[in-house]
């Protein structure tokens, strides 16, 4: 009996370092990129697919990504079919062309969806070409900007374009859509 | 009058009582309270050093002044003076920049970028450098002793890293600009 209320007390300070720590910027960094977030690698066929309820509004989504390819670039091509647009990279720099296959229902409404690419730590790269002296805009939309009288096709490709410095490669894509999964593809060293 | 038995189980359970009391005492003691609760990790540096923060690398190129600045064809001129910051952010970890800025004067007052006061830096990613160009129109009273504030988190910078720059803004160097007559060229250098 005594020594339980020893250890009871003694595991207050504890405790209390404990929850101190727990909740210290550099802890929440840590545990934020693992708890809310469901990484979901890629089957055999090389594809993820993401569907369930809309977590903000009623209805359902679902949406297959991949496969995922990397390629170092010295032109833009927004879709694939585009004329090249050719573009200065800098030393130092290199450019990469992500190609993303997506497979969703041409009525469906596009979901929120974002795009990262991480190197071999971790570091996390967005698509745009704004720190490349005169390059032509890139998108970093998941979906193709279509004309009113278009329809989706029910299988696209996208590309997004990244900057990156020319040391390090693209080592994985990840692509969120609804929370809490995500999509996760490694690449393969070139 | 007879005295209390106080076995020693009791007289121990009794003191770690007291002693947790205590070190809650001297934690709240010693944690931070009302305004300074959330304050931000301050890196100081001057012109020309670079602070390492959590989120990248920030260093401030040059400090210039004048009554008047000109980007394109448009010139804006102020009964102060503006201060033109160059800079450079190199993010670490992911995409990102120098979201917003505080001038801080020596008399402790702060002004913000706003309308006039004006944050050019666009974001990049880890391990590639972007300029950036900061201009603040300030009272020429306010700008002696200033220092500039470079922050990563434009709605919350509770916790978070920042630069704090001795901009070295003497008045003799306020003379100066005042006695400027070319504007300065805030005309980016590279353009598409």
């Amino acid at each position: 009996m005594k020594r339980n209320r020893v250890l009871v007390l003694a595991a207050i300070p504890l405790a209390f370092a404990a929850s101190m720590a727990a909740s210290s910027q550099r802890f929440v960094d840590r545990w934020l990129t693992t708890f809310p977030a469901i990484r979901v690698d890629p089957g055999a066929d090389d594809r993820v697919r993401l569907a369930g309820e809309n977590p903000y509004d009623e209805g359902s989504y679902d949406v297959t990504f991949g496969p995922v390819d990397a390629s170092r670039v010295t032109a833009v091509v927004n879709d694939p079919g585009d004329e090249p647009e050719p573009v200065e990279v800098p030393a130092g720099l290199a450019l990469w062309r992500i190609a993303v296959d997506v497979q969703m229902s041409p009525t469906a409404e596009a979901g929120p969806c974002t795009f990262v690419v991480l190197d071999a730590k971790d570091r996390k790269y967005s698509a745009g070409t704004s720190t490349l002296p005169g390059a032509p805009p890139v998108t970093s939309a998941c979906t193709p900007f279509l004309e009113d009288d278009e329809v989706r096709p029910p299988r696209f490709t996208r590309h997004f374009h990244v900057v990156m410095p020319e040391d390090v490669e693209p080592a994985a894509v990840r692509l969120f859509y609804y929370p809490p999964r995500y999509a996760q593809f490694d690449l393969s060293p070139s | 009058m007879s005295r209390l038995p106080l076995g020693s189980s009791r007289f121990a359970t009794v003191a770690l009582v007291v002693a947790a009391l205590s070190v809650g005492r001297v934690v709240t003691e010693v944690l931070p309270d009302g305004k300074d609760t959330g304050r931000p990790f301050v890196t100081e540096v001057s012109v020309g050093e670079t602070a390492t923060l959590r989120w990248g690398t920030v260093e401030v190129i040059s400090v210039d002044g004048a009554l008047e600045t000109r980007e394109f064809r448009t010139a804006l001129r102020t009964p102060g003076v503006w201060i033109v910051v160059r800079a450079t952010a190199t993010p670490l970890v992911d995409s990102s920049t120098i979201a917003t800025l505080e001038l801080r004067t020596a008399q402790g007052s702060i002004i913000t970028a706003g309308s006039r006061s004006q944050r050019n830096c666009p974001s990049s990613n880890p391990g590639i450098p972007v300029e950036c160009t900061l201009t603040i129109d300030v009272a020429p009273q306010d700008a002696v002793g200033a220092h500039l504030a470079l922050i990563h988190n434009l709605n919350d910078t509770r916790y978070d890293d920042e630069a704090v720059v001795d901009l070295g803004i003497t008045e003799a160097k306020i003379a100066a600009w005042k006695a400027r007559t070319e504007p300065i060229d805030l005309t980016p250098r590279t353009t598409s």
